[in-house]
């Protein structure tokens, strides 16, 4: 039997802000896989981007990342977030004194890790679509498990109610009242018919009588024995007037 | 382009094929495996138009 699933969703399929995700994501490199959930691959990611941007600068002697002197460069470091920010910020007074040559490796590869920080954030974005997923079918599955629920509650409250007794139905659900014994029963019957000890027939007298536990639990016959007690006194159906021949002396 | 140069950017294209290979996928015996495949294809591209271009130079200039 499966179990009904919980409220709150499980790890993988909690929901996730697209929008915060990607801006994390492009701020700092790895940020928004940690947002995500997956740590592991934001250390990946901070490792491809950050790299060959330390490399890049360093080529370049920190003078690669400035959008005044490299606009067209720029709009690729600009995709590695913060830290192209940062740089360029910092190094924005800084004027080249000597000819670097591995500067135009530096901005390539100051340009290639911040291109690679949007596929990371593409990444991202897969991943939130993953999660959103997730939940979506989590919550279909806790619907159709309520919904089960509910459907199997109802399945035993009808089974559960008392049927109508109608002419076919069994005779033992149907109560007969007391003071039809004495129609054509006699004393006897009567008192079979209430209950009372030792008021009845000798066959009465003679046969034990049952606890009241006993007689509320146990289905009292409805077929009167031959020649036996006629303890079913007030308890059998429309039979309850007619005399049986055990009943009456 | 000279040797030197060319080795420079070996290890940008191990980044890019790596990001590339690593994105959409989760264990790291899909990255690997995905990984390669890119720089692959990477090599082949690049060495393909490198070579296509060597050819037209050499037939006609």
């Amino acid at each position: 039997m499966r179990s009904a699933p919980d409220d709150a969703p499980p790890a993988h399929a909690t929901r996730r802000d697209p929008v915060l995700a990607v801006l994390l994501g492009w701020l700092v490199p790895g940020l928004g896989h940690l947002y995500v959930g997956r740590p592991g691959k934001g250390l990946l990611y901070v490792a491809l981007v950050g790299v060959p941007f330390l490399v890049g600068l360093v080529l370049a002697g920190f003078l690669c990342v400035n959008p005044e002197r490299e606009p067209v460069w720029f709009v690729g470091q600009a995709f590695a977030g913060a830290p192209a920010g940062v740089v360029a910020w910092l190094t924005r007074t800084w004027e080249p004194t000597r000819r670097i040559p591995t500067a135009e490796l530096g901005l390539l590869y100051t340009t290639v890790a911040g291109l690679v920080n949007l596929v990371a954030i593409s990444d991202v974005i897969g991943l939130v679509d993953a999660r959103l997923r997730a939940f979506d079918a989590w919550k279909r599955e806790r619907e159709a498990a309520r919904a089960a629920a509910a459907a199997a509650a109802a399945a035993a409250l009808a089974s559960a109610a008392p049927p109508v007794a109608d002419g076919d139905g069994p005779a033992f659900l149907v109560p007969a009242p007391p003071e039809v014994a004495d129609e054509g029963a006699g004393p006897g019957a009567l008192a079979d018919g209430l209950g009372v000890e030792g008021a009845g027939s000798p066959a009465v007298e003679a046969a034990p009588a049952p606890s009241p536990e006993v007689a509320d639990a146990a289905p009292p016959r409805t077929d009167p024995a031959p020649g036996g007690a006629a303890s079913d006194g007030g308890a059998t159906g429309g039979d309850g007037a007619t005399p049986t021949p055990g009943a009456l002396p | 382009m000279t040797l030197a140069e060319l080795l420079a950017v070996v290890p940008l294209a191990l980044v890019v094929a790596v990001a590339i290979g690593a994105s959409g996928r989760d264990t790291p015996r899909d990255v690997a495996r995905a990984s390669l495949h890119t720089l692959w294809t990477l090599v082949l591209v690049v060495g393909g138009v490198a070579l296509a271009v060597r050819v037209l130079i050499a037939v006609f200039v």
